[in-house]
């Protein structure tokens, strides 16, 4: 279980370096996550395969860059018939489409959030995406710790602009999603 | 009481498989009407792999119904105008070919779907049907007119059932119970 240390990191902070830092993921700490409603009720379904990649400038966080690839077919949708739904041709279609990516391309911060604009593709529909994030340092580091970090990343899309169009009287429009990932300097 | 079917009685293997099937499929009847009306969520979605596998499981009684039928054949017919055996034979013949169609109908349109079907948890059925959506729509559709012809033509069964025993007052129906 991470232990998260609950004060965000100061984006400006002193003492760092001044080019974009490049992290990777720590897969055995980072849980790729989405909610979707079922019936009424919220499901929480995960990507088993990713692929981060966060560059950060804490001096100019415009020049910081985030790119997600999630692996379609290692979607889950909750429970069984959830997961096969969701890797189904009505959803996801993981065969045709076995990758979902975003790339970022702005990052803005205020106060002491990330928003971060960028292009996501879905069943190779591409659209533009907003997402926030967050950066929190280990919970008993030390205050200028840079090497390991979390980045939560949470955003909403609408699967209908992608096609994604199956169960419309079951399943909300709506995909939540959660991304909480312990990343390391490279 | 004998296995098998006499030249003038049915045996129990013969009553058992009928009135177990005859139950079965009225209440699959009915459990598939509730649930293709429900709004299906989180708590009641485990239904329609329950329907699934009680089909299944129908669906291989009635394969061995049939081929019980094939090596054991039923006793003659009782006395009756020409016609009404006419319309019992056709009546019988086509119940059993919805008896297979419905289920295997269903079968289909489940594995064009593309979800699984669980035998009560026990194993997957195979699917016989890559995923595609216009097929399942088709054959989940067919299965739902053939359940309610089946329901008709069941109906006219035990209303002629039940006219042989309170007006023509025969064996038909007694034969099938004792």
């Amino acid at each position: 279980m991470r232990i998260l240390f609950t004060l965000l990191i100061c984006l400006f902070a002193s003492n760092v370096t001044a080019a974009p830092v490049k992290y990777t993921v720590d897969t055995q700490n980072t849980d790729v996550n989405f909610t979707y409603t079922f019936g009424g009720k919220d499901i929480i379904g995960a990507f088993n395969d990713y692929d981060i990649n966060v560059a950060v400038d804490f001096q100019a966080l415009q020049n910081s860059t985030v790119s997600v690839t999630l692996k379609t077919k290692t979607a889950t949708g909750g429970f069984v018939f959830g997961t096969q739904a969701m890797r189904s041709k009505k959803i996801l279609s993981a065969k045709a489409f076995p990758e979902i990516t975003f790339q970022s391309k702005s990052v803005t911060g205020a106060g002491d959030t990330a928003t971060i604009n960028g292009d996501i593709t879905v069943r190779g529909i591409t659209k533009p995406l907003t997402l926030t994030a967050q950066l929190f340092r280990p919970r008993g580091s030390d205050v200028n710790e840079r090497d390991n970090l979390f980045i939560k990343i949470i955003g909403t899309l609408d699967r209908f602009d992608f096609g994604a169009d199956g169960y419309p009287k079951e399943v909300a429009p709506d995909l939540r999603i959660n991304i909480l990932a312990a990343i390391q300097k490279q | 009481m004998s296995a098998r079917n006499t030249p003038t009685q049915y045996g129990w293997i013969t009553k058992s498989l009928h009135w177990i099937i005859a139950i079965g499929l009225w209440a699959m009847f009915f459990f598939g009407k509730y649930i293709s009306n429900l709004e299906l969520g989180p708590d009641n979605y485990h239904l329609i792999p329950r329907h699934k596998a009680f089909g299944m499981l129908l669906l291989a009684l009635i394969t061995i119904r049939i081929l019980w039928r094939v090596t054991n054949p039923p006793p003659a017919a009782l006395p009756a105008k020409p016609m009404e055996h006419l319309l019992a034979k056709l009546v019988h013949t086509v119940l059993y070919v919805l008896m297979l169609a419905t289920p295997f109908f269903g079968w289909i349109g489940s594995s064009a779907t593309g979800f699984s079907i669980p035998f009560f948890g026990l194993f997957d059925i195979p699917l016989i049907w890559g995923e595609d959506e216009k097929v399942a729509d088709l054959f989940l559709m067919l299965h739902g007119y053939a359940a309610m012809a089946m329901t008709a033509l069941a109906t006219m069964h035990i209303l002629a059932a039940l006219y042989r025993h309170l007006i023509i007052r025969d064996e038909t129906l007694r034969r099938m119970v004792r």
